[in-house]
């Protein structure tokens, strides 16, 4: 597997769906890299093989850094295996949490797995506030002991209000930063829809954000239904995100820019290929700080 | 105030999320659920926020991702949910019967497949809900051809028996057993499928006012060449073909087929019978060799 490239300016990769093997077979050097997931290496292992000798970059959804449920050790060491294994130059991570204490859990707790944490499946974005702040912390320095390579944190998308919030997710990512002096993945779509369901306009917003310590940035689609705004990995990005990633490249150090359209494997190559030559435009167009 | 108040947040709402019996409870009486949390009464407060209905989506929403495979085999039907601008409400109401799924058992992907759709059917079938013209069909259309095209793939096909040529009799018990050639389905629909698919590939032309226009279908599959062929045919051929199982004899399906068409006379039926044997769409058999 070749190492992630270290030529200036940033590189342009895709996140790994069924069809980015043939798509890379097809269309060589049409990306610099591919972000794949630890859970789907953990259960197939045999995807790193087929993506052939394009650098990996390694992106993870089982770590629960805003919560307080620690990944259980067996995962900690599949996640540092791998890690190893792909040469990875950090490791992506959603600022949010997927387990949940049990404990105080209310009237006729659900009998299904007594005694285990909450298992939500997906990531959630936390209550922002100074404890959490504090947890993610210390989430922090346990990967940092435990891992060879950086996490980077990534902004997840806002749906609903979280009780217990007293910032604004600019703000709490802004105090994360501040007290742990982590690296980020600024997810644009994630962006646009935080702005979007909580009311704020996404370029004064940006002006906010702690840029300087981006180093990767998702691009993907976005969709609109039931009243609100929603993530979605198999429509293009609207234009508002390549806008704003022109911003982002103008002043923050970032090193890949990843388009996520692997929720469909119908999702057509001519289109992908027109991503990523819209994305790459507006990479040629920029000077990364 | 926040150390006990994160945990609680967190807790409520993985609960919310895992538990559609609690969130329904919390959305009806927030207070009453609260009351059994060991918090104080400013996290209480601060709990009682949370937007029962906006966490019904976002389970709805998980739901939708978990079942991103359905592009893969239902593309059309996935499409015409979303212009309908149905999807996220209709996995939000699946949600329940997900989890419920899920908790039986690891459901293979054709089981959690089958499932949604056996539930989005039933679901278009109600009377009482919203209209989404042609969406039923389009599901119905790409149900019945992964069918078939599984059933090629998969070999299952009747076993030949003995061929047993000769004209249909309409009178009398015509013992021969009517077996496909090789996997036939047939569907009555409102709205043909073909069409909906090009309005929609068409941006949606005329969808959400689109008329009822009927028609059936046949589904043919054919392990040599590897095709399924879909063709449009009439009432009577319908009912002929769609009384053919590989064990009723030529009397049984001219049975079937009038109780389906009982305006269609028996000869009418007869002959629609003799031009699927001729087109190869069904062959006559000898009894024993059928059963076999």
């Amino acid at each position: 597997m070749r190492r992630f490239p270290t030529s200036a300016g940033p590189a342009v990769g895709v996140a790994y769906s069924k069809t980015t093997p043939d798509y890379i077979r097809r269309n060589p050097g049409s990306v610099d890299y591919v972000e794949v997931p630890f859970e789907l290496l953990r259960h197939d292992p045999a995807v790193a093989a087929r993506v052939g000798t394009t650098p990996v970059v390694l992106h993870c959804a089982s770590l629960s850094v805003a919560g307080s449920v620690p990944p259980a050790p067996a995962v900690l060491g599949s996640v540092a295996e791998w890690i190893g294994r792909t040469g990875t130059p950090w490791l992506g991570e959603h600022l949010s949490f997927i387990t949940a204490e049990r404990e105080n859990s209310g009237r006729s707790a659900d009998p299904y797995a007594p005694g285990e944490p909450w298992n939500i499946g997906y990531t959630v974005s936390p209550p922002m506030n100074a404890a959490t702040v504090e947890s993610v912390a210390r989430s922090l320095e346990h990967a940092a002991a435990a891992f060879s390579v950086p996490l980077i944190l990534e902004n997840p998308p806002i749906y609903f209000p979280m009780p217990g919030s007293t910032m604004s997710q600019v703000e709490f990512i802004s105090e994360v930063c501040a007290r742990s002096q982590a690296r980020l993945l600024l997810d644009l779509a994630h962006f646009y829809i935080t702005s979007q369901n909580t009311g704020k306009d996404p370029e004064s917003e940006l002006d906010r954000f702690p840029l300087e310590q981006v180093v990767e940035v998702h691009v993907s689609g976005v969709d609109t239904d039931a009243g609100g705004c929603w993530d979605h990995h198999a429509s293009r990005a609207p234009q508002i995100e390549l806008d704003l990633l022109a911003t982002v490249l103008d002043r923050a150090p970032v090193r890949a820019v990843t388009l996520e359209y692997n929720w469909s494997s119908r999702f057509p190559e001519s289109v992908l290929r027109e991503e990523i030559a819209r994305v790459r435009e507006v990479v040629g167009a920029c000077r990364t700080p | 105030m926040p150390d006990t108040l994160n945990p609680a947040a967190r807790s409520l709402v993985a609960r919310c999320l895992l538990d559609p019996g609690y969130l329904e409870r919390f959305a009806r009486a927030p207070q009453e659920e609260l009351a059994a949390l060991e918090v104080g009464a400013e996290a209480r407060t601060a709990l009682a926020g949370l937007d029962a209905e906006r966490v019904r989506l976002f389970a709805g929403f998980v739901a939708k991702v978990q079942h991103n495979d359905l592009w893969d085999d239902f593309p059309l039907t996935r499409a015409l949910l979303r212009y309908y601008g149905a999807e996220l409400t209709t996995f939000a109401d699946y949600r329940p019967h997900q989890l419920e799924l899920a908790r039986a058992g690891k459901p293979s992907r054709a089981a959690r497949t089958a499932a949604f759709l056996d539930f989005l059917t039933g679901r278009l079938r109600d009377p009482a809900r919203p209209r989404h013209p042609g969406l039923l069909a389009v599901l119905t259309h790409e149900r019945l051809h992964q069918e078939v095209t599984r059933s090629i793939a998969d070999g299952r096909v009747p076993a030949p028996g003995r061929p047993a040529p000769g004209p249909v009799r309409a009178g009398g018990r015509d013992p021969r057993v009517v077996v496909a050639r090789d996997v036939l389905r047939v569907a009555a629909l409102d709205h043909d499928p073909r069409d909906v698919a090009a309005r929609l590939r068409d941006g949606g032309r005329e969808l959400p006012g689109l008329a009822p226009d009927a028609v059936c279908l046949c589904y043919w599959g054919r392990v040599d060449p590897g095709t399924v062929s879909v063709l449009t045919v009439d009432p009577p051929v319908a009912s002929v073909l769609a009384a053919v199982d590989g064990r009723r004899s030529v009397h049984e399906v001219l049975d079937g087929a009038r109780a389906t068409l009982p305006e269609a006379g028996r000869r009418e039926l007869a002959r629609v019978l003799d031009t699927a044997v001729e087109r190869g769409l069904v062959q006559l058999t000898d009894n024993s060799a059928a059963l076999g």
